[in-house]
């Protein structure tokens, strides 16, 4: 009995969670990375999680009705522009509470994923899509281990892990970047220097909505096949988190991105190994971890430096009087 | 004839009822500096403002080189050739001093800019003497607040100006870092003839650096003079006003030698920033008497104010007030002990209705078994009004509805109808209001003392200090500088001359 | 100024404003709903009828509408006294959770004891387990100055999480059903005129003017109120505002932990997955933000939203579940938009 246990538990700890892993990474890495150029601009969208929802149905939706995965994330991507407009429009230029309109744009998005679900595919049996298949990179994936871990996935994990550095780059080495960066800290000067604070504002948020939305369709066409309302779980909401650990960094993103997928991983692991044991439990861990996570920053008190300062401030251009 | 650099004309800006310059003339050469001169409320942050963009003038007119020039917005002033530098840095802090100078320059979207124009800033810095070429990396927030102003400096200027405002320079620099100022200002005028305006209220400083002087009081030009035409004396005299004889409130009723009531004892204080704004303080208040602490705004009269009534935590010496031990204590506990505060501002919730407004500060005496008392409640609003004369819509309108002085004479009210009070700290208690119910409050004030109470005042209203104080210190820069035993034989332009001085001499 | 001074001042302008605002409010969820009728071929007639019987044109109607106003509304109760003071408690939904958690926990656990004193002291613990979690998040902003929205959110999905462990797991049904055994007889809440209308919901009509009471007429609401109003004023005046927070984060909990425990003897009568209904946390959140955070405004925001739910449910529309949030965020999205506060 004790010999058995052992054996699940080495096929847990295994090299194809790992890989697992960075397969999962995309839904976390791509919002995060999102989120984060939003936030560094000022804004600060509660609703990726709605968005997160409507971006795995309409992906799935187009895929399903065009066959084609292609066309499945451009739909999802347009849904998550849309969104975003309407955040933008209601926050930069009408200055509404970023809070409370993030909130009514979760409860958007994820309504009308459901509504559009049932609309559309009223009762029966669920349907099903393919998933994307690995794309092994030649060469590089006959590595023993990384070949297998990093080399051989799917075209969005590739795109993403690209992602990251190259909008590093753009965040902190180009004239547009530190624009961003100067409207999140301080309004009021980039203004005065004649930085276009509302276009950058409605800029960092649209693109913010669409890599959102892709990082839910592929939750739907790259990891499960299928939709349902749950299918994002709150991941859109710990990317909030994400966000906050990885200060503000695409690239450190990466390295929290990952440790929580590993985290996801292992969840599904043990409980495809432990069926019987309560899994809820182990469910609560991200949500647990990113609370823990943010009262040790605190306490660190490290933050500050990189937190843009004009976080969840509207701007609203004093008038010449 | 060639044309003045900048020349306005008759300038005058009013707010709604408030003229805050009236009929202002002012010109500049290229290659001058022309020092602006006047204590608070002068009107001379409001004429930086216009010509910056962030004011619209209401009348007059201004050229720059013989053009007419009509700013719509400080980008709009900066396209023309005007710089200005804050008295609050527009600086980004956690960018570092390179990126704060290249930020919003044309260029390509996805350039590094901040690589582009790293020669040519680091060549204007030593051009300017700004010593900035070897930090362009560092952070902002890095530097000390001298070394802040020359990124602004240097940001402005690396953005071709002819003109450069400054408002209040050197405020927040310490003698070291005046006098490097000033050596950057000498190079800025020969080396690029720049026209140079310095809004200031330090006399010495104007005299020092200034090839012409021009005095606002009260939004008027008082007049335009040369260091060379003028001493310190004559020049707080344009600056303050004539001495009029002080109208001491003559209903005073002599106590003698009293007890302490407050001692404060080597207090230093920070401010929000981390600053220390109340350097090394010690004083005594007593029993029967009105202690006038006064200054120019942003001196560490607010601070001291607050670490005295317990709302700020000092960083060293000790307060204590009639045996109690003030640094630690809160400030529900020192109201207890009967130190009541006045604040500056936040007196009332504008929200509340006036009878709950009339008991902010006691509202747990007004209930009996959790329930507030109505009646009581009202009662008390009642008296307060009537004693004080505040004038007010109905006893139910909101503070908002009140005038600013009214809502002040109803905090007063409140605060003065505590019966257990022995101590009043009053943070410019008559900012802002009409003169009838200033004499009125001060009336009240003088009532307080003449009955055995003592009165911190706190303000920056130099009239009401001489006007009713018994003793009179002047703060400037977080430190009492001079105290004032008999404020009756004492001139305005010699307790206007402590407040404006600078702290190097 | 009264309110008859208001009433007097208002201007023809304002007037039609407001009117605008709660026809636009009515016409976003009567669109939407009837979408999925059009699309089935169905009467458009048949349809705006059973909308009207369903919500308040029958007596049925207006049961349904309280029983799903009803935890709105109480919970809607803790939202406000939270947000009025500053503090943004997104966690609504999993302090109900919780109340309903530990509710049951009661329920599996009490001896016996005389009905009354039995649901009694569910309420209670309910109550004070949403209270209690509640505070984690308020403590962790008054000590640490941690965002509160980011610590209830994800609260609310460890309480989700805790329910779905309640009733699929340590609790659940023998049967293999997601759910657990139902409540003993003895915990149910006796209900008047027809089956659904329970008595926790006249809870609700207590609790408003108990709340109002509280806010309005003691020294701690007359503390809350200060704070939330202007917290230099209050610190001014001595007022203790970190102190006064947490008390009022313990109250907000409470009543939401509540709003969960009656739900759990009220309606369910057992733990179950969906024991917070559709949302009933968040959209409490939404029919506070709807009462522009006005304690008078609450009853008619939770009335009809309760509406809105009972509406969609008679609809069968909700079987998507969720399909409801997007009705009550574009009306919320819709009003704030315009709303000029």
């Amino acid at each position: 009995m004790a010999l058995d246990s052992l054996g699940q538990l080495t096929e847990i700890v295994t090299i194809s969670l790992v890989s697992t892993s960075v397969a999962l990474m995309p839904p976390y890495l791509l919002a995060t990375i999102g989120e984060i150029y939003a936030e560094q601009s000022g804004v600060i969208n509660i609703g990726v999680e709605g968005i997160m929802v409507l971006g795995a149905f309409l992906g799935f939706f187009g895929q399903y009705v065009s066959s084609s995965a292609t066309v499945g994330f451009l739909t999802a991507a347009i849904g998550g522009a849309v969104l975003a407009l309407l955040m933008s429009y209601l926050t930069v230029t009408r200055l509404r509470n970023q809070i409370v309109i993030g909130l009514g744009i979760y409860f958007v998005g994820f309504g009308l994923a459901s509504y559009l679900n049932t609309i559309l595919f009223p009762g029966g049996t669920p349907p099903r899509i393919d998933t994307l298949s690995a794309v092994a990179i030649p060469v590089l994936s006959d590595i023993p281990i990384l070949g297998r871990v990093l080399f051989t996935q799917n075209v969005v994990v590739y795109l993403s892990l690209l992602l990251a550095p190259v909008a590093a780059y753009v965040l902190f080495r180009t004239a547009i970047g530190r624009e961003i960066r100067s409207v999140g800290e301080d309004p009021g000067v980039a203004d005065s220097l004649g930085v276009d604070v509302f276009t950058l504002r409605y800029a960092c948020l649209i693109v913010g909505g669409i890599l959102a939305a892709l990082a839910g369709a592929y939750l739907a066409q790259g990891v499960s096949g299928r939709f349902s309302r749950f299918i994002v779980d709150g991941r859109g909401f710990i990317v909030l988190g994400l966000v906050i650990v990885s200060l503000w960094d695409p690239r450190k993103a990466v390295l929290v991105v990952f440790a929580i997928s590993l985290l996801d991983s292992v969840q599904i692991r043990f409980q495809s190994a432990f069926p019987d044991a309560p899994i809820q439990l182990l469910a609560m861990l991200p949500f647990v971890a990113t609370i823990v996570i943010l009262v040790v920053i605190r306490l660190v008190g490290s933050i500050g430096q990189d937190m843009p300062d004009a976080l969840a401030t509207n701007y609203e251009r004093g008038d010449t009087q | 004839m060639s044309h003045p650099l900048l020349e306005a004309r008759s300038v005058r800006k009013e707010f709604g009822d408030v003229v805050a310059n009236r009929d202002v003339d002012f010109e500049l050469e290229r290659g001058e500096v022309h020092s602006i001169l006047g204590a608070n409320g002068a009107g001379k942050s409001t004429f930086m403002k216009i010509l910056y963009g962030i004011h619209r003038r209401t009348d007059g007119k201004v050229f720059v080189d013989g053009a007419p020039y009509n700013p719509n917005s400080p980008a709009d002033a900066l396209n023309q050739g005007i710089g200005l530098v804050f008295q609050e840095f527009k600086l980004i802090e956690p960018f570092s001093v390179l990126d704060n100078i290249t930020l919003g320059l044309d260029g390509a979207t996805f350039d590094d800019n901040s690589a582009r124009h790293r020669e040519e800033i680091a060549e204007l810095s030593e051009t300017l003497g700004l010593g900035l070429a070897d930090r362009l990396d560092w952070r902002v927030s890095e530097l000390a607040e001298g070394e802040k102003q020359r990124v602004e400096i240097l940001k402005i200027l690396y953005r071709d100006v002819d003109i450069l405002l400054l408002d209040e320079p050197t405020s927040i620099l310490t003698p070291q870092e005046v006098d490097e100022f000033f050596g950057v200002l000498e190079r800025l005028v020969e080396e690029e003839d720049l026209g140079i305006v310095l809004i200031t209220h330090k006399l010495d400083e104007a005299l020092a650096i200034s090839d012409r002087i021009t005095v606002l009081r009260d939004g008027e030009v008082v007049g335009e003079t040369t260091p060379a035409d003028v001493d310190s004396e004559t020049l707080a005299e344009m600056m303050v006003g004539h001495d009029d004889v002080a109208s001491v409130a003559d209903h005073r009723v002599d106590h003698g030698e009293t007890d302490a009531a407050m001692r404060v004892d080597g207090l230093t204080v920070r401010n929000a920033r981390g600053q220390v704004a109340v350097d090394d303080v010690s004083l005594t208040v007593h029993d029967g008497e009105i202690f006038g602490i006064v200054g120019v705004e942003g001196n560490g009269q607010t601070e001291l104010a607050r670490a005295v009534s317990g709302l700020l935590t000092p960083d060293s010496g000790r307060v204590d007030f009639h045996g109690t031990d003030v640094v630690g204590a809160s400030r529900k506990g020192l109201q207890d002990e009967g130190l009541l505060l006045i604040p500056d501002s936040h007196g009332v919730v504008e929200e509340f209705e006036i009878p709950e407004n009339c008991i902010l500060d006691d509202y747990e005496e007004y209930h009996d078994n959790f329930v507030i008392q109505g009646d009581r409640m009202r009662s008390t609003a009642q008296r307060v009004v009537e004693e004080y004369s505040v004038k007010i819509p109905g006893l139910d309108a909101t503070a908002s509805q009140l005038s600013g002085g009214n809502k002040q004479k109803l905090t007063i009210g409140r605060k003065l109808g505590d019966e257990n009070r022995r101590m009043v700290v009053a943070v410019n208690p008559t900012k802002g209001i009409d003169v009838d119910t200033k004499r009125f409050i001060h009336d009240k004030l003088v009532q307080e003392r003449n009955e055995g109470r003592s009165v911190l005042l706190v303000t920056t209203d130099l009239d009401e200090a001489l006007s009713i104080c018994d003793r009179l210190a002047v703060i400037n820069d977080g430190r009492i500088v001079s105290v004032f035993d008999d404020p009756a034989s004492v001139t305005k332009q010699e307790v206007g001359l402590a407040m404006t001085e600078s702290e190097s001499r | 100024m009264s309110v008859s001074d208001r009433v007097a001042s208002a201007t023809p302008r304002d007037t039609a404003f407001v009117v605008a605002k709660i026809l636009v409010a009515i016409a976003i969820p009567v669109v939407f709903l009837s979408i999925p009728v059009v699309l089935q071929g169905e009467s458009l007639v048949a349809f705006f009828v059973k909308i009207w019987q369903t919500t308040f044109g029958t007596p049925g109607g207006w049961i349904s509408t309280f029983v799903k106003a009803s935890p709105v509304f109480i919970a809607g109760l803790g939202v406000l006294l939270a947000f009025r003071t500053g503090f943004w408690n997104i966690g609504a939904e999993g302090q109900m959770a919780v109340g309903a958690f530990t509710g049951y926990a009661v329920v599996v656990n009490a001896p016996p004891l005389p009905s009354v004193v039995q649901i009694l002291l569910v309420f209670l613990v309910g109550a004070l387990a949403g209270g209690v979690y509640a505070l984690i998040a308020g403590w962790l902003k008054v000590r640490f100055d941690v965002n509160e929205i980011l610590t209830t959110l994800m609260l609310n999905f460890v309480a989700l999480l805790l329910i779905d462990y309640g009733s699929q797991s340590r609790w659940s049904s023998p049967l293999g059903y997601p759910f657990s055994e139902a409540i003993p007889s003895s915990y149910e809440l006796p209900t008047i005129f027809s089956g659904d209308f329970h008595v926790g919901i006249l809870v609700a009509f207590a609790l408003f003017p108990l709340v109002g009471f509280l806010l309005y007429r003691t020294p701690l609401g007359f503390r809350f109120r200060a704070i939330g109003s202007d917290p230099d004023a209050a610190e001014n005046s001595g007022i203790p505002v970190g102190r006064s927070t947490l008390v009022m984060v313990l109250l907000s909990g409470a009543l939401a932990g509540l709003a969960g425990a009656i739900e759990l003897l009220g309606v369910t009568g057992r733990l179950q997955s969906g024991i917070t209904g559709p949302n009933y946390g968040y959209v409490a959140i939404i029919a506070t933000l709807l009462a522009g955070h006005k304690l008078r405004r609450l009853p008619v925001t939770a009335l009809f939203l309760g509406g809105l739910l009972a509406a969609s449910v008679a609809l069968q529309v909700s079987i998507s579940g969720g399909a409801e949030l997007f009705i009550i965020g574009l009306v919320l999205l819709v009003v704030v938009a315009f709303y000029e506060d």
